[in-house]
């Protein structure tokens, strides 16, 4: 477990001793540290920033990769850190490694398993194109086929007849994606594909990404909850009333970045009423990319958040470097 | 001897058999238990040592449900009843009592943890806690194929233990009717893998998958907490419900088919517990051995899903 400053950095130690910067000076491991126009916060920040860096130094795994809290390595955190770790500057042999061992897990089909063990392709296809793109040789035409092949089309004729004799909306939407291939479509998946097909627009000449990305942004804007934000995007059937979340409204509105401010106004609104109540380190980052994606990036940090997972530190070091230029998150969309 | 008569004596044979069959009378302790400030560890002690439970130096699974977190309503089994749990089984000789889970929604599980009350309440929580959504994992091939699924990836943890505890609330299910012992098993499931929701479940068929799941874990042991439950549209956005109960035995089936109808369900009614039925023919959904408090005197009208009223115990 990890703790920014303001943790019981105790309860932290106790948890997971072998990924704690115990009690180390923050060292500057970095070239680019976050930018924003208060001098104080950079300060805290550039120091629990220098923290993380050195805890995902530590952590990283012997076969290159990271693992979220033991020491099997998994698609996920890996591209995360490698996403921070490129986002400080930071393109030593750690990043390296990270990044040869994302390339060396890319699947026939040109997509990304969760880990060694599965053998299907599924979500975090995304997040190792994101890690990945521009900067290190692989497959990338198999890898964005993939990505846009894990986006819904619309339902066909007779799924829409059956679905209408039984009064149901078709689970499977236009524009969505799902998290496992042959399932239906959710806002985090979307979103994270939505961000790394608009990155793979960018590198290619495809004019089919953009009507994909076009129902995918549809997807998210006819999906938000009563309250403007978003949650984990379930059918408003039986859950009217479901609340947004913190991280999902934050993600969602990074992905969102090309949409026109008018049409995210409320959803900006709840992002800002979040920020001091984020919940997690995780919601935390996502609602400073998303709001610095918006234009709106957070003036203070009021609220301080234990990282419980490698990937939680990878995201709160995305967080704190919203406005670097170098974050391709921020960058994709 | 001819055809006619060997088909109608073959039918008259069968029917004879299922007359005289004998059903397994699984136990089911309910107790009333009005608050979470009553000695709950003594009350868990004794029902362990009613139903004969092996403990001593066994390895403890705790599977409590936290599958989001609300202030305002009662989704997870509250902090206090998993930690007098862990007391119990600490006293009567356990070698070792973890507590894991896998939230459904939200992948912040740490946080959702420390917000519903898990750290203050269970001391030394993070050391005892496994985060199963981001857990190693085993590939498992299904024992049963109820569903459409033939094998999962599914949490290494789950495995290395000698005994593995449900521990959910007592909620209604606006897709299934209840959600117990065993649709609680849902949180086993690796999100790392399935994602937030696990939504291959749904498309394999919820109730399906409940009883595949079930058939994968037969070995366990349920305590329901029904001290605070929730009614109407749950699990997630239903309301308080105070039933005062502990429901718990060592058959998961036939301890939800208590709780449905202590909630006024009819466990006939409910698809998971049908298909659990239709397999283990040793089962019958009326066959309980009930100690503690009759069912009758302890049952309370939940509100369902009005999609769901046809569920209702008449």
């Amino acid at each position: 477990m990890f703790c920014l400053e303001g943790e019981n950095r105790e309860r932290c130690v106790d948890a997971v001793p072998d990924l704690d910067w115990r009690g180390q000076p923050a060292r500057a491991v970095c070239q680019a540290p976050p930018q924003t126009q208060d001098a104080a916060l950079e300060t805290s920040l550039v120091a629990g920033a220098g923290k993380l860096l050195h805890a995902l130094d530590t952590a990283q795994n012997s076969d290159g990769g990271w693992g979220y809290r033991s020491a099997n390595s998994w698609t996920e955190p890996t591209a995360l850190a490698a996403l921070a770790l490129n986002a400080y500057g930071c393109d030593g042999p750690a990043y390296r490694r990270g990044c040869a061992w994302l390339a060396a897990r890319q699947h026939e089909d040109g997509g990304w398993s969760p880990n060694d063990m599965v053998s299907t392709s599924t979500w975090v296809t995304s997040l190792a194109f994101l890690a990945l793109a521009e900067r290190i040789r692989f497959r990338q035409r198999l890898a964005i086929q993939w990505m846009k092949n894990a986006v819904n089309q619309d339902p066909s004729r007779f799924e829409r007849f059956i679905f209408g004799a039984l009064r149901l909306t078709p689970p499977k939407v236009a524009g969505a994606s799902p998290w496992f291939p042959g399932t239906a479509g959710w806002v985090i998946p979307t979103c994270l594909n939505l961000l790394s097909l608009s990155r793979a627009a960018r590198m290619t000449n495809d004019s089919e990404l953009t009507s994909i990305m076009a129902d995918s942004r549809s997807f998210l804007l006819t999906h938000c909850c009563r309250d403007g934000g978003w949650n984990h995007g379930g059918s408003s059937y039986r859950s009217e009333n479901a609340p947004s979340y913190p991280e999902t409204t934050g993600l969602a509105l990074l992905a969102l970045g090309d949409v026109p401010y008018a049409k995210l106004a409320p959803a900006i609104q709840v992002a800002e009423s979040f920020l001091d109540r984020a919940e997690s380190s995780e919601g935390l980052a996502w609602l400073q990319m998303g709001l610095t994606k918006q234009g709106k990036p957070p003036r203070s940090e009021s609220a301080t958040f234990a990282c419980h997972t490698l990937r939680d530190v990878a995201l709160r070091l995305l967080g704190i470097a919203a406005s670097s230029p170098r974050n391709q998150l921020v960058g994709a969309g | 001897m001819n055809r006619r008569h060997f088909f109608f004596g073959c039918f008259a044979f069968a029917a004879a058999c299922q007359q005289n069959r004998r059903f397994a009378r699984h136990q089911v302790t309910t107790v009333r238990a009005p608050s979470y400030s009553i000695d709950l560890t003594a009350l868990i002690r004794r029902i362990l040592i009613q139903h004969r439970v092996t403990v001593k130096h066994q390895r403890i699974l705790l599977k409590p449900n936290l599958v989001e977190f609300s202030s305002s309503a009662p989704i997870n089994t509250h902090p206090v009843l998993v930690a007098s749990v862990v007391e119990a089984f600490r006293s009567l000789g356990a070698s070792q009592v973890r507590i894991a889970e896998g939230p459904g929604h939200r992948r912040m599980t740490w946080d959702m943890a420390a917000a519903a009350g898990f750290f203050q309440s269970i001391a030394g929580f993070e050391r005892l806690f496994t985060d199963l959504n981001v857990d190693d994992l085993a590939r498992v091939r299904l024992a049963s194929h109820f569903s459409s699924l033939t094998e999962l990836y599914l949490p290494q943890t789950v495995f290395d233990c000698d005994l593995l505890v449900s521990l959910p609330k007592m909620k209604t299910h606006h897709w299934t009717g209840a959600t117990l012992s065993l649709k609680n098993m849902f949180g086993v499931v690796p999100g790392s893998v399935y994602g937030w929701p696990k939504n291959i479940l749904h498309w394999a068929g919820i109730d399906e998958c409940i009883a595949d799941l079930h058939f994968l874990f037969p070995r366990q042991f349920s305590i329901v907490d029904g001290i605070e439950a929730m009614e109407g549209n749950g699990p997630i956005l239903g309301t308080r419900k105070l039933a005062g109960l502990i429901v718990a035995g060592a058959h998961a089936p036939t301890v939800d088919a208590t709780c449905c109808r202590i909630m006024q369900i009819d466990p006939h009614k409910v698809k998971y517990l049908q298909l659990i039925a239709q397999r283990d023919l040793t089962w019958s959904i009326d066959s309980s051995e009930q100690i503690g408090e009759p069912v009758h005197s302890v049952q309370t009208r939940f509100t369902l899903h009005p999609d769901l009223e046809r569920l209702r115990l008449n």
